[in-house]
């Protein structure tokens, strides 16, 4: 019975995700440059700016962690460039995310159950309740895993070609190998290889895996201690493995990122020194520097940023502010996780108090794991954010399944089965409710509600471009919806030697990004119709409605599958 | 040596709330003036501002402020006269009093559970140093006389378990929060409903053996109230509609087109399942909810709509009080059982409490929450509490480094707060609590017979209280001549125009700059500067400074 469920559940995390994967939402410039690279990989063994197998990839100069790029490869290589194997291999990963979630709450209830089955036993009639323990119990992981294949911000990742979502099934594997390892020590090789790979795939998982590292440690350095022989030959390994990343992160790339998103980015907390200085008299006096400094100000900021991760706007209504990394009017959980979560986060706290060890551990752990699941994302100055705090959805859901599952404990000793049933069926209308209000919003409305979070629009116009007689003339296209070229680049599969001989990288911007202006016949630029017009004779121009003049000779209007107005393409 | 603890928390309570008291907050409010300036005139006449005898509830702005605040300044006005620190020290006193008498109601609360024996000084400590209930403690804030009384009210009806005839008291209590503040008819009725709940047998067993004093209790209760209850239906209460947030409905135009996005219409299945008013009204509650539980209302913003309302840049607890408040959640968790019947309240008042600010039109709100303010610094103390007991549990040398570390964090976040007050608050927001009329009527009262006219920009602030308050002007003259205006909006403030040869009226400086024999009052914004400095045609009498150093109001002489 258990196993059909849980074969049910990931089917259905499966449907949730591969579902219109290739078309829904459009593909946008991150998942065409993993896309990209990986073929040019492929073709050249460089990756697009002709770096021979990079393990952070250049692109737009923001130094994308690699693996993942090396991972969507061989899916390229068999189903050549397009949309599929871009975006199959983190849904793919995703699904594996719910399994890996299923046997690592099963690891945590199993323990939970061997001591609560030994306290029981002392009561009168043990028999009865343990079989019905064993029943619930049993549902727990169950719960877990479902919640994983239907929240909202699991299933958002998992569409698409997500570094981060990568990463969180990795860091989740390395924790279920971890307490498999706690019994049978070949599992700490697999545990971590896992956490290694998960710090080559997200730049988050840096912060967050030592962070997870130092909890494991406290928790459970008993016996580890009492098993330390076993352990030396996989962490050597493992910094074996870690030894190219580190020496690479000594280069641009670890500079790069820093800079630009993180928090010292953010000019906010600088202002405020200089204007509660001011408000001393004494600008330069002793007390005002003391009070109002860097270590103080920014300290406080990254504080703020940690804690609005748990604010319930985020959670539970509105989720991120970024339109790319939400659905509208959808928080990052379900409203009815107010009830589970609220239950299941008392409960946890609760168990930790009981005398049994080994109980508490395991909900130590994702305790700890809540706690700091966000700080990597709070080093930088947009909070909260999804996406970089992303891994927060499995302890999140685990407690919340934990939640449900104390809900369901209580009514099943609680109600008679008339009862029983009704409110089976009351929660399971609820649930469905918000499941299909969710789905409802994601694809009825997110791409139209916020048409500018992904690249719509983009694979028609260089479908037209291509099919379009004259193809000798130059085109130009408008920069307006983020990093073009790549797109074009993915779409035409245009020969990655080819582009690596042609082309230059602009300089950083403010940000720290950069993008390409021109290859071949392609140009990408803000338009200036008025002077295009005569720079550019005889060329195809790709504007925005608003760029293009009502009177300039318009052959084509692109829409994206949204329905949205594009571009207006002139032949001029 | 509890006694000795409390009386050294007393004091440290009683030197937060009246340092510099009548000069931080750095300017008194219109209200704080009318307040005052209306307890003047009942102590001089027993007639409010408009020559009504007596009133519970005081027109005042058009506002119709409820009374008892007013009648408790009457005697402070008596003896200290009329000024900032009579106006102010009636809060200041019963937020005093509040710190007290929470040590009583945890001592009832906890005084079965041997394990909870310090939980009483500890959240009378943290009550005592609490940047909210300092922060409303210090001004003429109507609602923390209205929680003191609540907590009076509760003080007694747990004493009333015991002996009957507290209840009485306890009524009463209760009852004077509904003439004391306007959002205290549903904040009390929230303590109220709970206190009954919690206490459903005690309170049964109270109902069937002292029937007589119950029903006088309620009696007692229903008479005070019934002015309120009165005005409630009588439309002196409309704002209730201005702030509710049910009036507050999406614009149609917005969700059309929503709607369109999928082609839906209002009326369809799929509008009432996923779109409909009702959740939306939904959301927006529970996200009101969320926002006073947020980190960012709580420790580093507070009330980040009106500043008049918070310390600025800083919640309504301390950045350290973060790590209370998660110890607080663990400690309460492990705690709550039916029979635990103090967690239990604590508990259900924490989410209860916000209930006021929530079901108003802003997002959060420092003020119609304030309740919070004693079931949070309880769960602070059980936060506290768990750490001593944990500390108390480790080894001696990690014992100590742990208090030392608990202790350095916490006054370091501590004093961070004490300089955002103390410091900051006058010069940060002196604009936002309306500074400069003290200053103005210091300018004009002595020169006010020179002109045949005055005028003074007309604003929110309500200028015309000012001069009534600063001037000490005779309440029984003015009754005969108050001449209120009526506010342009249904249910909006009105204004005071005339008085005598000022004139409270709008600016125009482009209009009124040739008026001569006439003295002028207003911001740089109503009449500027490049346009009134020439020697020749004007004479710059004054200008009236914020402490940051800008100009607030300059006073200008017309040339003939």
């Amino acid at each position: 019975m258990k196993k059909i469920l849980l074969v049910g559940i990931i089917l259905l995390a499966f449907v949730l995700r591969f579902y219109k994967l290739n078309t829904y939402p459009a593909l946008n410039a991150d998942e065409a440059a993993i896309g990209y690279n990986a073929y040019s990989l492929l073709q050249t063994g460089k990756d697009e700016h002709g770096n021979p197998w990079p393990i952070h990839f250049q692109s737009f100069n923001d130094y994308k962690p690699g693996l993942y790029v090396y991972i969507v490869m061989p899916f390229v290589a068999i189903l050549g460039l397009n949309e599929w194997p871009v975006r199959m291999p983190g849904a793919m990963m995703g699904v594996l995310t719910v399994l890996i979630v299923y046997l690592l709450t099963q690891e945590l209830s199993l323990q939970w159950m061997k001591s609560l089955s030994q306290s029981l036993s002392l009561r009168e009639n043990k028999k009865k309740k343990f079989l019905e323990l064993d029943l619930n119990f049993g549902c727990f992981p169950l719960f877990s895993a479902f919640f994983i294949a239907i929240s909202p911000w699991h299933i958002h990742f998992s569409r698409g070609g997500w570094e981060v979502n990568v990463a969180t099934f990795f860091i989740t594997l390395g924790l279920w190998a971890f307490l498999k390892g706690l019994k049978n020590p070949k599992y700490f090789l697999l545990s971590f290889l896992a956490f290694v790979f998960s710090l080559y795939t997200y730049h988050a998982a840096r912060i967050i895996v030592p962070l997870l590292g130092v909890g494991l440690l406290v928790i459970y350095w008993k016996e580890l201690l009492s098993k330390w022989k076993k352990l030396v030959l996989p962490i050597l390994l493992a910094l074996l493995v870690l030894l190219p990343l580190a020496f690479d992160l000594l280069g641009p790339a670890g500079i790069s990122r820093a800079a630009g998103v993180g928090l010292f980015a953010d000019p906010g907390p600088k202002n405020r020194i200089n204007e509660l200085r001011g408000e001393h008299g004494d600008y330069e006096s002793t007390v005002a520097i003391l009070f109002h400094n860097k270590a103080v100000n920014y300290g406080i900021a990254f504080l703020e940023n940690w804690v609005s991760h748990y604010h319930g706007e985020f959670l539970f209504l509105s989720g991120d502010a970024i339109q790319r990394n939400k659905v509208p009017e959808t928080g990052e959980l379900y409203l009815f996780e107010i009830l589970t979560l609220g239950i299941g986060l008392f409960a946890f706290f609760n168990e930790i108090n009981k005398k049994q060890k080994t109980i508490s551990r395991g909900m130590e752990i994702i305790l700890w794991w809540l706690l700091i699941a966000p700080t990597a994302a709070a080093l930088t100055f947009q909070s909260p954010h999804a996406l970089r705090s992303e891994n927060m959805v499995i302890p999140l859901e685990i407690i919340s399944a934990f939640g449900l599952f104390k809900i369901v404990e209580f009514l099943h000793r609680k109600l008679r089965k008339n009862l029983l049933f009704t409110a089976f069926c009351l929660l399971f209308i609820l649930i469905s409710w918000n499941f299909a209000r969710y789905l409802h919003l994601y694809y009825n409305h997110m791409s139209k509600e916020y048409p500018y979070s992904s690249q719509y629009g983009v694979k028609e116009l260089v479908d037209y471009i291509q099919s379009s007689p004259d193809n000798s003339k130059n085109v130009v296209v408008t920069t307006r919806y983020d990093q073009p070229y790549i797109l074009f680049l993915f779409y035409m599969k245009y020969p990655p030697e080819q582009f690596q001989k042609d082309h230059v990288l602009t300089p950083k911007d403010q940000f720290g990004f950069s993008t390409v202006n021109h290859f071949d016949r392609y140009y990408f630029q803000p338009i200036d119709f008025g002077n295009l017009k005569t720079q550019m004779p005889g060329s195809l121009i790709a504007g925005t409605k608003e760029e293009i003049p009502k009177e300039a000779n318009v052959i084509k209007k692109v829409y994206g599958t949204n329905g949205f107005e594009y571009f207006d393409i002139v032949a001029n | 040596m509890k006694k000795y603890l409390l009386i050294g928390i007393i004091i440290i309570a009683t030197v937060l709330r009246l340092w510099h008291l009548n000069i931080n907050p750095p300017s008194l409010t219109p209200d704080e003036a009318a307040l005052g300036y209306n307890a003047y005139s009942i102590l001089k006449t027993g007639r409010d501002e408009y020559g009504t005898f007596m009133p519970i509830i005081f027109k005042s702005f058009g506002d119709y402020k409820p009374g008892f605040y007013i009648y408790t300044t009457v005697p402070f006005v008596a003896v200290f006269g009329l000024n900032e620190w009579s106006v102010r020290l009636p809060s200041a006193v019963a937020g005093i009093l509040a710190v007290f008498l929470l040590y009583k109601i945890m001592q009832l609360l906890f005084e079965k559970n041997e394990t909870f024996s310090s939980l009483p000084i500890i959240s009378t400590f943290l009550l005592a140093i609490s940047p909210w209930h300092i922060y409303f403690s210090r001004g003429a804030w109507e609602i923390n006389l209205s929680l003191t009384l609540t907590l009076l009210g509760i003080f007694f009806f747990l004493k009333s378990l015991k002996d009957s005839k507290f209840l009485f008291f306890s009524a009463l209590s209760f009852a004077l929060t509904l003439i004391t503040y306007q959002g205290a008819k549903l904040s009390t009725a929230i303590v109220i409903l709970l206190l009954g709940i919690m206490f459903w047998k005690e309170s049964f067993s109270l109902i069937t053996k002292h029937i007589k004093t119950v029903s006088l209790s309620i009696v007692l209760l229903l008479l005070i109230s019934t002015p309120i209850i009165f005005s409630f239906f009588g439309g002196q209460t409309g704002r209730l509609a201005v702030f509710s947030v049910f009036s507050y409905r999406r614009p149609t135009q917005s969700l059309t087109a929503f709607l369109n996005q999928s082609s839906e219409k209002v009326g369809d299945v799929s509008y009432y399942l996923f779109h409909s008013e009702a959740l939306n009204f939904g959301r927006g509650i529970m996200g009101r909810w969320f926002n006073h539980f947020s980190g960012k209302f709580l420790f580093f913003e507070g009330d980040w709509e009106n500043p008049k309302q918070t310390t600025p840049y800083h919640g309504v607890l301390t950045i350290a009080d973060i790590f209370l408040f998660i110890s607080g959640l663990y400690f309460l968790a492990k705690n709550l059982t039916l029979k635990n019947k103090g967690i239990l309240f604590v508990f259900l008042w924490l989410i209860l409490a916000p209930l006021p600010a929530v079901l108003s039109r802003d997002q959060v709100h420092a003020v119609r929450s304030f309740n919070m303010v004693i079931p949070l610094t309880i769960l602070l103390a059980l936060g506290l509490f768990h750490f001593i007991e944990l500390f108390n549990s480790f080894k001696k040398g990690i014992k100590a480094t742990c208090y030392v570390l608990l202790v350095t964090c916490y006054s370091l976040s501590y004093i961070y707060f004490l300089d955002l007050y103390f410091v900051h608050l006058p010069v940060h927001n002196a604009q936002v609590w309306d500074y400069g009329y003290k200053q103005i009527v210091q300018d004009v009262a002595p020169i006010q017979n020179n002109y045949a006219k005055i005028r003074v920009q007309q604003s929110y602030a309500q200028p015309y209280i000012f001069f009534l308050f600063y001037e000490k002007y005779d309440p029984a003259t003015y009754q005969k001549k108050a001449a209120y205006v009526e506010g342009e909006y249904k249910n909006d403030v009105g204004k005071i125009e005339h008085l005598d040869n000022l004139c409270f009226c709008p600016i125009d400086w482009s209009v009124n700059r040739g008026d001569t024999d006439t003295l002028f009052v207003a911001d740089e914004l109503h009449m500027p500067t490049s346009d009134s400095n020439d020697p020749n045609l004007f004479n710059v009498l004054d200008t009236i400074k914020y402490p940051n150093g800008f100009t607030a109001f300059r006073v200008v002489e017309v040339k003939k």
